[in-house]
């Protein structure tokens, strides 16, 4: 019988074929959960974690690469090598994509996903549980923000405001111990995939190779794989794969790495608001104990799908930070954007009193709620993180350099289409018009058309689109199932497969494709 | 209360008030008989110089003058020459004006900043009025 417990690459006596039916590579959000779904069927999982329970630097130290294109010289810190993944370290935002993210949208080039969003939701409902968060309801009015707090501009027609739950889930101390009672799962850690190998038939994977930095090393033969070792390793490890000297597994088109995308991240600029007493409870960092229990949830902001259509603009996700007049000049968010400038912080105060004594006093609510007395806010400093375009100039390589085991170490091509900036520069463009027309304030953007990047921009940790989910071949490596086009039994989960990413945190949705993924599996198993 | 709605209440109940004492600051800003109350308003407004200056040297050569700035802002507010209505209700109206501006896209940027032109013109106004109040004083 297949001992279900967590093992040791090490344990394994070397040349070991394991036989199992479903083998599970990467115990991150994405493996764990599939492996979770398998506890209570009948079929045998094996899940291979290249790391072991806690940190080791050897071992994150396989995630090293080159960054080649627009700097992107996070490799080894956006990304956790050990049980649990990169969650050992998330923030924990959650929520689903938008509906517009599935949807086609001409103005994108290679948009839309295979499936809409009412499709998903039902795993996305079953994705609440595991990430455990409160109930699948993302709607504003339903966590306690009545519609008269909302501050026209961020009321439509162009804005609307959004809410994502906050998870506390890690998913390795979470669900260590559920796997190691689990009788029919087996983990193995520091047990690294190191390469699928087809059969004779070159339409399957016959065996994978593993390899622990001991220089152990062993082979799994499944009926099923699932790769699931994150968004840049999923493409790293098909491109290694098969034989020496070959392109890779599923790249028959030239398509795996490609479309390498992030949440473009950056200062957005400041608001001066007309009056600085005026209601802001829209926006916070709450609890809401609304649904029976409490659950922490941010609103935030971003362009309606009306005004994405309309002006062919990217999604966004756009919320702030306060700043009260007593501290704002020693604030660090908002010295960024003014440091250097001209006029420096004085203007602020200067740009408050003029725009305050046009617009006179308001009517938006004066503020005595969340602040109490006495703290007028000067400004609000804008975070954005926008959707970056679909881009297959945008890529994972091979690089020449090889890591301890002997693998090929990663090389990162980010590439930025123009449109990235000048799409983003517009809907900011936007955000300080719709400011400026219900007469909340004034807007200072930091991107401006034509203009650099903030000083602060980054390509964020949620890594996509490298082996992108498209029916057709030609423009996807997994069909809609998350199968490899080319392979009857390799499969990938994780953000690789978002064919767009939206501007919206990944990993429910990672979740919840895990979720369908397992389903699907079960259902070719039996 | 929508803000049109206080704006429109607002202007009725302020449109006859405080006449007196704005027709006493009439003449300081240097504008044209029938113009003053742009004047006052702009005073009003309370414009620091150093935003005023930006304004002026955000908007094109050919408007800079007291007399063209006047002329475009009264315009746009649909004052016709001669036919300025007291400062209050100019205020109310610059207040729509410059909305409509964010609205429609007359947006100036002035050290960045996405100002409207109305506005954007008013503080320009302002600094040339102070500019010419202190070479007089
Ligand atoms: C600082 C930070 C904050 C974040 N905050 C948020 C947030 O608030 N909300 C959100 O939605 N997302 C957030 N993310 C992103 C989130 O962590 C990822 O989306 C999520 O962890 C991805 O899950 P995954 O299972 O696909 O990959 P991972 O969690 O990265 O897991 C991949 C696993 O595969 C293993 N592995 C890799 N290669 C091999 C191999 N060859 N053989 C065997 N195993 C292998 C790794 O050791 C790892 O355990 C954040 C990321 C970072 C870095």
């Amino acid at each position: 019988m297949h001992p279900g417990m967590i093992l040791d690459a090490h344990s394994v006596p070397a040349g070991t074929v394991l036989e199992t039916e479903v083998c599970i590579v990467g115990a991150g959000a994405a493996g764990i959960t599939l492996a979770r779904e398998f506890i209570a069927s009948s079929f045998r999982v094996t899940l291979l974690e290249s790391g072991g329970m806690n940190y080791e630097p050897d071992i994150q130290q396989l995630y090293a690469g080159r960054s080649i294109g627009q700097a992107f010289e996070t490799l080894t810190t956006s990304r956790l090598r050990f049980f649990g993944g990169t969650t050992n370290h998330w923030g924990g935002w959650c929520l689903p994509l938008d509906p517009i993210d599935f949807a086609p949208r001409d103005h994108l080039p290679y948009h839309g996903w295979p499936f809409q969003r009412p499709y998903l939701d039902p795993w996305y409902r079953r994705a609440q549980a595991v990430c455990g968060l409160g109930p699948y309801d993302y709607r504003p009015s339903r966590w306690g923000i009545r519609p008269a707090e909302i501050p026209p501009p961020f009321a439509g027609p162009d804005f609307d405001p959004k809410i994502l739950q906050v998870s506390s889930v890690h998913f390795g101390p979470a669900y260590a111990s559920e796997l190691r009672r689990a009788p029919r799962v087996s983990v193995y850690l520091h047990a690294n995939a190191f390469n699928f190998r087809p059969d004779e038939s070159h339409a399957a994977v016959g065996e994978l190779a593993v390899k622990a930095l001991s220089g152990n090393h062993f082979t799994v033969r499944a009926r099923i794989y699932i790769l699931a070792a994150g968004g840049i390793e999923n493409a790293r490890l098909l491109l290694a794969s098969g034989r020496a000297g070959g392109n890779g597994l599923g790249n028959e088109h030239d398509l795996v790495g490609r479309f390498f995308m992030v949440h473009l991240t950056y200062s957005g600029g400041i608001i001066v608001p007309s009056h600085p007493r005026m209601r802001f409870d829209f926006r916070q960092e709450g609890s809401y104990t609304g649904f029976g229990g409490k659950h922490p949830f941010i609103s935030f902001i971003g362009p309606t799908a009306a005004a994405m259509h309309r002006l062919e603009l990217p999604n966004m996700f756009i919320d702030w930070s306060y700043k009260f007049s007593p501290v704002v000049h020693g604030v660090d968010a908002l010295k960024r954007v003014i440091e250097g400038e001209p006029h420096g912080g004085h203007w602020l105060a200067d740009l408050a009193k003029v725009v305050g004594s046009l617009e006179g006093v308001t009517d938006f609510g004066v503020r005595k709620v969340l602040f109490g007395e006495g703290i007028p806010i000067e400004a609000m400093a804008v975070n954005c993180a926008s959707e970056q375009e679909p881009n297959p100039e945008s890529r994972i390589l091979l690089g020449s350099a090889r890591d301890r085991l002997g693998m090929p170490e990663v090389t990162v091509d980010w590439q930025l289409a123009p449109e990235d900036k000048s799409k983003a520069a517009a809907t900011l463009q936007l955000l300080g018009a719709e400011i400026g027309r219900a007469g909340f304030g004034r807007f200072r953007p930091a991107l401006v058309e034509g203009g650099p990047w903030p000083s602060d921009f980054y390509g964020n940790e949620h890594q996509m689109g490298t082996t992108r989910m498209h029916r057709d071949p030609k423009l996807g490596v997994v069909d809609e199932n998350c199968r490899l086009h080319t392979m009857s039994n390799l499969y990938i989960a994780g953000s690789s497969v978002f064919p767009t990413g939206g501007a919206n945190n990944p990993t429910l949705t990672i979740v919840a494709l895990a979720l369908r993924l397992a389903d699907h599996v079960k259902e070719v198993l039996t | 209360m929508s803000w049109l709605t206080f704006s429109r209440r607002y202007l009725l109940a302020t449109a006859g008030a405080g006449t007196a004492w704005l027709l006493a600051r009439a003449g300081e800003s240097g504008l044209p008989a029938g113009e003053e109350p742009l004047g006052a308003l702009c005073s009003d407004l309370g414009c620091p110089p150093s935003i005023g200056q930006a304004c002026l040297e955000a908007l094109p050569a050919d408007e800079i003058s007291k007399q063209s700035l006047a002329r475009s802002i009264l315009g746009d507010l649909g004052c016709q020459r001669g036919g300025c209505p007291p400062a209050r209700v100019l205020a109310c109206l610059a207040r729509e004006r410059s909305r409509n501006d964010f609205r429609d896209g007359r947006i100036v940027r002035v050290d960045g900043w996405m100002l409207s032109r109305t506005e954007t013109r008013l503080y320009a106004l302002t600094a040339l009025s102070q500019a010419a109040g202190t070479k007089a004083g």
